[in-house]
């Protein structure tokens, strides 16, 4: 009996990365599930290996993210689970960030979770309660010079499950945000701004002295999503092999090697 | 008679300080104040590089107070009413930063000050997208700290109560007195929210 058995779920960016490694989790686990991704090739073999439905959309389309989220609800019967995760991110300083680099990840990591967020409520409630789970990152706990709009961005969406949480709380809907380090594959490996995706080995490690995995962060939020998570609300879990835990966490996992 | 702070002859830019006491403030401290306008999202640094064009020396000072409010929770909030929020109180607030950051950068450092609200720090889930908004601009004032202390430049936050005079606080903020304050946020909220405040000795 799996966890998430009759839980059925919409992951957005579910054809790569982390949201694919949600999707698989999810299946694994009995989820009925429904992913959605920009790229349709991608999507498409995914959901013929994880079993899933793909819709494609753009999260920066609210028409689009409006159509998703009905097609979902039209596949599943219904809707109980939420994981907003399409992200991107720009590897600038927040001083160097250009316009077109800013208005791109506050759309999609800001305006593109609180779209979903909002489409799916009513649905939701309709189910008579259920879970909406944020992929944010350690950044969005504290920030990072090296991502500056990205940390920016994080941190709004960190408020974004706070203020949700109260407001969908008393429907039974709980709202949590599951804060990643660097994970690989995942958002660190396909990076606007680098020519080729980043080489997790060159990384800066955490305590625990790896990268972390897809399946690290698919753990975190299958706990949400399940009964286990029941009165979780309004909460923010790192998952970052320990990096937001000291100043100089990074140390640890350097020293103990030489 | 306030405090002398050491502010006299010191340049500042104002932006979307509809707070009277801040700019009066700072003036009563002798510093040179010009407030920044402008209606049109791309021209804030054109707006910046004019008015650095009337001072020879250095960006003292930036106060950014971009306070629109907006009632309602994150499910009420429609969708444009939520883009303009987030366009006036965090996205012109880094364009703003932006623009002064490459200006002190260039004159050897200063001060940022941006005033946020309370819901920034303890949600406050009446005017989601408010605090939404201005958690954003805390990490904001925090990157740009991190990034200007090789450059002589601090930045923080202010967050008040709505109607709290925060004009000690900025003024304070501007001089050499809060030298090391870099990347602080500051609650300005008669200690709302320090804690949970229950009785239960009822």
């Amino acid at each position: 009996m799996g966890r998430l058995e009759g839980v059925r779920a919409l992951v957005t960016g579910g054809s790569s990365g982390i949201g694919a490694s949600i999707v698989e989790r999810f299946r694994s686990e009995g989820a009925a599930v429904v992913f959605t991704g920009r790229d349709q090739t991608r999507g498409r073999e995914v959901a013929g290996r994880l079993g899933a439905e793909f819709v494609q959309a753009d999260t920066r389309d609210r028409a689009e993210v409006e159509r998703s989220v009905s097609t979902a609800v039209d596949i599943l019967g219904g809707l109980d689970a939420l994981v907003a995760n399409a992200g991107v991110l720009h590897e600038v300083p927040l001083s160097e960030t250009t316009d077109e680099a800013w208005d791109s990840v506050v759309e999609t990591n800001v305006v593109g979770y609180y779209r979903y967020a909002v489409a799916c409520l009513a649905h939701l409630r309709v189910a008579g309660g259920g879970s909406i789970t944020m992929i944010s990152s350690d950044a969005g706990v504290w920030g990072e010079t090296a991502i500056g709009a990205y940390s920016v961005s994080k941190r709004a969406v960190n408020m974004l499950v706070q203020t949700l949480a109260v407001e969908a709380g008393p429907s039974g809907i709980r709202v949590n945000a599951v804060c990643p380090g660097d994970t690989a594959p995942g958002m660190a490996t396909h990076v606007a701004g680098r020519d080729e995706s980043s080489d997790p080995s060159s990384w800066i490690l955490p305590p625990l002295a790896r990268v972390g995995t897809g399946a690290d962060v698919a753990a975190a939020v299958t706990f949400y999503a399940s009964p286990d998570g029941a009165f979780c609300n309004g909460s923010v879990l790192l998952v970052d092999g320990g990096m937001r835990a000291s100043l100089r966490a990074s140390a640890a996992a350097r020293d103990a090697r030489r | 008679m306030s405090a002398n702070l050491g502010l006299a002859g010191r340049f500042a830019l104002l932006a979307g300080a509809n707070d009277t006491g801040v700019r009066q403030r700072l003036r009563d401290d002798g510093m040179e104040v010009v407030e920044l306008e402008t209606d049109d999202r791309a021209s804030w640094d054109q707006a910046v590089a004019e008015a650095m064009r009337s001072t020879p020396g250095k960006l003292d000072l930036l106060v950014i107070s971009q306070d629109t409010s907006l009632e309602g929770s994150l499910g009420e909030t429609p969708e444009p009413a939520f883009l303009e929020l987030l366009e006036k109180n965090l996205t012109a607030a880094f364009r703003i930063g932006r623009a002064c950051f490459a200006a002190m950068r260039e004159r050897g450092g200063g001060s940022i000050v941006f005033v946020a609200s309370e819901g920034a720090v303890r949600a406050v889930h009446e005017s989601a997208a408010v605090s939404v908004a201005a958690a954003g601009l805390i990490a904001v004032a925090e990157l740009f700290a991190a990034e200007g202390a090789s450059h002589g430049i601090r930045a923080n936050a202010v967050c008040p109560r709505r109607g709290t005079d925060v004009s000690a606080v900025v003024a304070w903020l501007a001089s050499d007195e809060s030298a090391h304050l870099s990347g602080a946020t500051l609650r300005v909220d008669d200690a709302e929210g320090a804690a949970m405040v229950v009785d239960t000795r009822i």
